[in-house]
């Protein structure tokens, strides 16, 4: 190779690189800076009037579980906060096993039409994603309130007597979650499903399995890469979710999300706020982690 | 081979599509399949050899008619229910399972103890010689391997009659007559009824007991190899199996006049206006001259190697192909536009009355 070659690949590398740079300013600035700003308050004590004090306090991450007695300084279990947690977590299960039980059916529907309705169903999947999550869920707050549509016609038709409270409560922001995140369930399945090969369907029931035998053994073991996508895609932003628990959870029925908010704001506990933060990263990550690798051996052994 | 039936289809009428645009795949199709034969469904494509397999495997409903499986009606059972498997034209295997596993599923699924199914499993492997890759993914398999998974696959549950769809179209030629000496060497082992879907008839005429000629949704002629190819029924079933001949000629007494002139021998009509068929290989050339025979012309020499097509003009410009075996001196002695005298086996000649 000759030095002008040589020197040619070099400066290609090098430009290579300058494209990318745009990209990781941003990143950086974006994404990093902050977190480690969000990390390192999570270590400060808090300061007077929110905000925090320079200095070294593991206070925030005690917070976490525990309360200290404002008198003898002792610590007991922030039952509070504990609920919130199991809360979040619940409903965010919840609303990841429904979006599949839901989107499942949905998406098969979908990757058995012909290909030009294929398209026109994929575009009605995704229209909800063309009005602000805001207004959607005030939406949805008209539907369920208690002289909201669902209880007027209910009442209407005789049959309920009472209206019934659903607004303000877990299954208001259950079913909130599970329309919000419903999409990025479908989406993933779709795009498995859409590359199952429906020859094996005729296989499979030619060998003596039962339609359900052809659901468990065939289709969902080959189209886990889209079931492992969509629920990860559900399950991470229902956990840390803050508008629909805020509007159809009412102020009683919070959510990691809106726990944090709260530090940052009337509660006046940054470092509080930025070890929960934290520490839900660390949880989804951990989760992820485990579900991935859970789910890779399973297809490892076959079924 | 005992003379019981091992599938029997009753006037089975296949459509597809509704009203003025409906399509009938089978028109009318009854057929006897025998246990334990090696039956072949022969057509073109679109012929509906493969919506007949198909209604047998239970993956369609017949339009009308009955099928029957050893004497049972079978037409409404779904595919899981009938003791029927197939071997899919694109082998249609798992990738999610091994190789055992492929073979084993069929087993699992009929709820078989777990011993059991390795036992079959491992028997299976064994005939189609695949043992030593019974824990590898079907993705890293040959063409040639994930067919005999899929044929392992299949007859594994030792189902009452074995569908094989045009399983060998995906393989080259080499690998694909000894998958045929393999096919016919399972069935003849398993005692299985096998029916086989191809449109290459030198597949069907080597490997079948008995042939299914079918076109245009119908089935034309049912017969041995040897019926089929020295005795067809009609034009359709003469022209799609092998070369032939065709060679329109008018009844006069016992004799046949062709359209050219000359007069031959044939065996008996009932039509006055028949056309004769006579195989290519069963076509003599002799010089000018000879008592009794057709007077053509050499239009064009093909050199085969083993053997040497004469294509031939008859006076009235009918075209006729000699199948002339080359002799070991390399030279017939036939040359390109030279006079000659054509004459048939009398024995080869079939009458078609159409």
């Amino acid at each position: 190779m000759s030095p002008a070659e040589q020197a040619e690949i070099t400066r290609s590398a090098r430009n290579g690189w300058l494209l990318s740079a745009p990209a990781l300013v941003v990143l950086t600035l974006a994404a990093i800076g902050p977190l480690a700003i969000v990390v390192a308050y999570s270590f400060m004590p808090a300061g007077e009037y929110g905000n925090v004090a320079w200095g070294f306090s593991l206070e925030a991450w005690q917070g976490i579980l525990f309360t200290k007695d404002i008198f003898d300084g002792s610590l007991a279990w922030a039952d509070a906060n504990l609920t919130i947690f199991w809360r979040s977590v619940k409903l965010s299960v919840l609303t990841t096993v429904f979006a599949f039980i839901v989107g499942f059916p949905t998406a098969w529907f979908i990757a058995t039409r012909p290909p030009k309705a294929r398209a026109m169903w994929l575009f009605l999947i995704t229209i909800p994603f063309w009005t602000n999550l805001l207004i959607r869920t005030f939406a949805i707050t008209e539907i369920i309130r208690k002289e909201g549509l669902l209880n007027t016609i209910l009442l209407k038709l005789h049959i309920i007597s009472q209206p019934f409270e659903m607004i303000y409560t877990d299954m208001a922001v259950f079913i909130g979650m599970t329309y919000v995140y419903l999409p990025l369930m479908v989406l993933p399945l779709f795009a498995s499903l859409d590359r199952f090969d429906m020859r094996l369907l005729e296989a499979a029931y030619d060998l003596y399995a039962n339609p359900w035998q052809v659901l468990r053994r065939v289709i969902m073991p080959i189209v886990k890469p889209g079931i492992i996508a969509g629920s990860i895609l559900v399950f991470v932003p229902s956990l840390g979710a803050y508008v629909t628990p805020r509007l159809l959870g009412g102020g009683k029925n919070m959510m990691i999300g809106n726990f944090i908010e709260l530090q940052f704001g009337q509660g006046r506990n940054w470092p509080l706020g930025a070890s929960l933060s934290v520490m839900l990263l660390i949880i989804v990550t951990g989760a992820l982690l485990v579900y991935v690798r859970y789910a890779n051996r399973e297809t490892r052994n076959g079924h | 081979m005992t003379d019981s039936i091992a599938v029997e289809a009753r006037h089975v009428v296949k459509a597809f599509g509704q009203g003025e645009t409906a399509v009938r795949a089978l028109d009318d199709v009854s057929v006897n399949i025998r246990t334990g034969e090696f039956f072949t469904l022969l057509g073109p494509s679109g012929c509906g050899k493969t919506t007949l397999l198909r209604l047998i495997a239970g993956f369609e409903m017949p339009s009308g008619g009955t099928i029957l499986l050893e004497g049972a009606d079978i037409t409404t059972l779904p595919p899981n229910k009938r003791p029927v498997n197939t071997v899919f034209q694109s082998y249609a295997l798992f990738p999610h399972l091994t190789v055992a596993q492929n073979v084993g599923f069929g087993l699992q699924m009929l709820g078989r103890p777990k011993a059991e199914v390795a036992a079959t499993t491992a028997r299976m492997l064994a005939l189609v010689k695949l043992e030593a890759l019974a824990n590898r993914k079907t993705s890293q398999l040959s063409g040639g391997q994930q067919q005999r998974v899929a044929l392992a696959r299949a007859l594994a549950p030792a189902p009452k009659v074995l569908l094989l769809d045009e399983p060998l179209s995906a393989l080259d030629l080499k690998l694909r007559k000894e998958m045929q000496i393999e096919l016919k060497r399972l069935q003849l082992e398993t005692g299985i009824t096998f029916i086989f879907v191809t449109h290459d008839q030198e597949e069907a005429l080597t490997m079948s007991d008995r042939i299914g000629v079918m076109s245009a949704g119908k089935l034309q002629q049912v017969g041995t190899p040897k019926e089929i190819y020295n005795n067809p029924v009609n034009r359709f079933v003469a022209s799609f199996i092998g070369e032939s001949n065709f060679l329109p000629a008018t009844r006069e007494g016992d004799r046949y006049r062709l359209d050219c002139g000359a007069t031959l021998a044939a065996p008996a009509a009932k039509s006055a206006r028949v056309t004769l068929t006579v195989r290519p290989e069963q076509v003599r050339l002799a010089p000018v001259g000879e008592a009794d025979a057709i007077p053509a012309t050499i239009t064009n020499l093909v050199y085969f190697g083993t053997d040497t097509h004469c294509h031939l003009s008859l006076s009235d410009g009918t075209e006729v192909v000699a199948r002339l075996q080359s002799p070991a001196t390399g030279d017939a002695g036939w040359g390109l536009g030279q006079a000659v005298a054509l004459r048939f086996v009398p024995e080869a000649i079939q009458v078609l009355e159409d």
